[in-house]
């Protein structure tokens, strides 16, 4: 599933030297192989997605999304990726961030669709259960979202409030990961203002 | 309808003096669009604008990804009883008796509400746009909206054939804007703001109506 040289022993030092320098999380680019990314983007594409969206004191958003549980058996690309994000990719990333992580226990799939419109409101992902948040980006190269539409804030506590510690735009293939154990790891979706396409499949280890 | 809730005009009693529209007929045919300030008779717009929030109010993306909006339809009966509040079948009278003459006194087109005893409540919030749609005249009448600043978006805008900005209203309490369906939008919201309308969509009248 993962690029090859990502999982040697090799690769893996070399993500857990990024993990332990970058404390709000590392992006790993070109991070499937080609056409599992292609065939992804495909099956998303074809599926319905639903709109989300909600406005309350603690966190907004809109955005349309997807859920699936991978089938045992099924030999389609989103099944397989679904088994290795819920089986192997755990103690693959075991190994880079040094924590116990496990899947998520619900097994759910999402996959998101950011468009015209579309965003997620400042927030931390704390539920004391979660560890780590993953982002598999999905976003078809060349569909260009201009800087700040659709990309992903990351942010600390600052005398002002909060301020922008590292905003990574919308990615082909990457795989974004930072840990969200603590209450402030503060971070956002800036709203997307024209008709684009930004897909991810995201979720969390526990 | 008979009864006494649809039995007087719910317009504002100005409009409906002679030669009231005489100068928002001017301005439709100078730049396509119209507003009517205080268009609901005194005090009808802050009842409904207390009863309106009540109403469940949910995102809608239509299929084409034109328009996203927290919207309610609440289906009125055609005879008044105990369940609503007696401003929604002001608004329904409005909707049935009042504002097609008025739209027609403007635009000089002879059209009715698509759903008159349907109180489509329109909220926009971040997030929420409409892009142009069908033909007739698409009507909003703004319930509450704070003060609102242009970069906040949600403003509807009035475009000619090249799509350039001719006519642009901010979002105004108690104002009722017409607009040509096929040649408005309205602007994206980018903050975390909201405000509430009912809306009309007015298409030509049935034959005989």
């Amino acid at each position: 599933m993962l690029r090859a040289d990502l999982t040697t022993d090799e690769g893996i030092a070399a993500l857990r030297d990024r993990w332990s320098t970058h404390p709000r999380g590392i992006r790993i680019r070109d991070a499937l192989e080609p056409q599992i990314a292609e065939s992804l983007l495909t099956t998303l594409r074809a599926q319905p997605h639903a709109l989300l969206a909600a406005s309350s004191v603690n966190i907004s958003y809109q955005y349309l999304a997807s859920a699936s549980i991978p089938d045992d058996e099924c030999d389609h690309e989103l099944c397989a990726f679904g088994r290795w994000l819920f089986g192997d990719s755990c103690a693959w990333l075991s190994r880079i961030t040094n924590l116990d992580l496990a899947p998520a226990p619900d097994r759910q799939m999402i996959a998101t669709l950011y468009t015209r419109g579309s965003y997620l409101s400042l927030h931390n992902d704390y539920d004391g259960k979660r560890k780590v948040a993953f982002i598999y980006g999905l976003t078809p190269p060349g569909e260009h979202l201009v800087e700040p539409d659709g990309h992903l804030d990351l942010l600390a506590a600052s005398d002002d409030g909060v301020s922008i510690v590292e905003r990574r735009p919308p990615g082909w293939n990457t795989l974004d990961l930072f840990e969200v154990t603590g209450k402030t790891q503060w971070h956002r979706v800036n709203i997307v203002r024209e008709h684009r396409e930004r897909r991810a499949i995201a979720g969390w280890y526990y | 309808m008979t009864d006494r809730f649809f039995a007087e005009p719910a317009a504002h009693p100005r409009l409906l003096e002679p030669g009231a529209t005489t100068a928002l007929a001017t301005g439709w045919a100078e730049r396509g669009a119209a507003r009517i300030d205080d268009a609901l008779e005194p005090g009808l717009v802050a009842r409904i604008a207390a009863v309106a929030p009540q109403l469940p109010v949910t995102p809608h993306m239509d299929a084409a990804g034109r328009e996203v909006t927290w919207t309610s339809r609440i289906e009125m009966p055609e005879v008044t009883g105990l369940n609503y509040p007696s401003c929604l079948y002001r608004a329904v009278r409005f909707a049935r008796d009042d504002l097609p003459p008025l739209v027609r006194a403007i635009t000089g087109a002879p059209l009715a509400v698509e759903a008159p005893f349907e109180i489509r409540v329109c909220a926009l919030k971040m997030g929420s746009y409409i892009d142009a749609g069908a033909g007739g005249v698409e009507a909003f009448l703004w319930l509450d909206a704070p003060e609102w600043p242009d970069e906040w978006g949600g403003r509807v805008e009035l475009l000619d054939d090249s799509g350039a900005v001719v006519t642009a209203l901010a979002p105004r309490a108690g104002a009722l804007d017409l607009v040509p369906s096929e040649r408005y939008r309205i602007t994206l919201v980018e903050r975390d703001v909201a405000c509430v309308a009912l809306r009309y969509s007015l298409a030509a009248a049935p034959e005989g109506a």
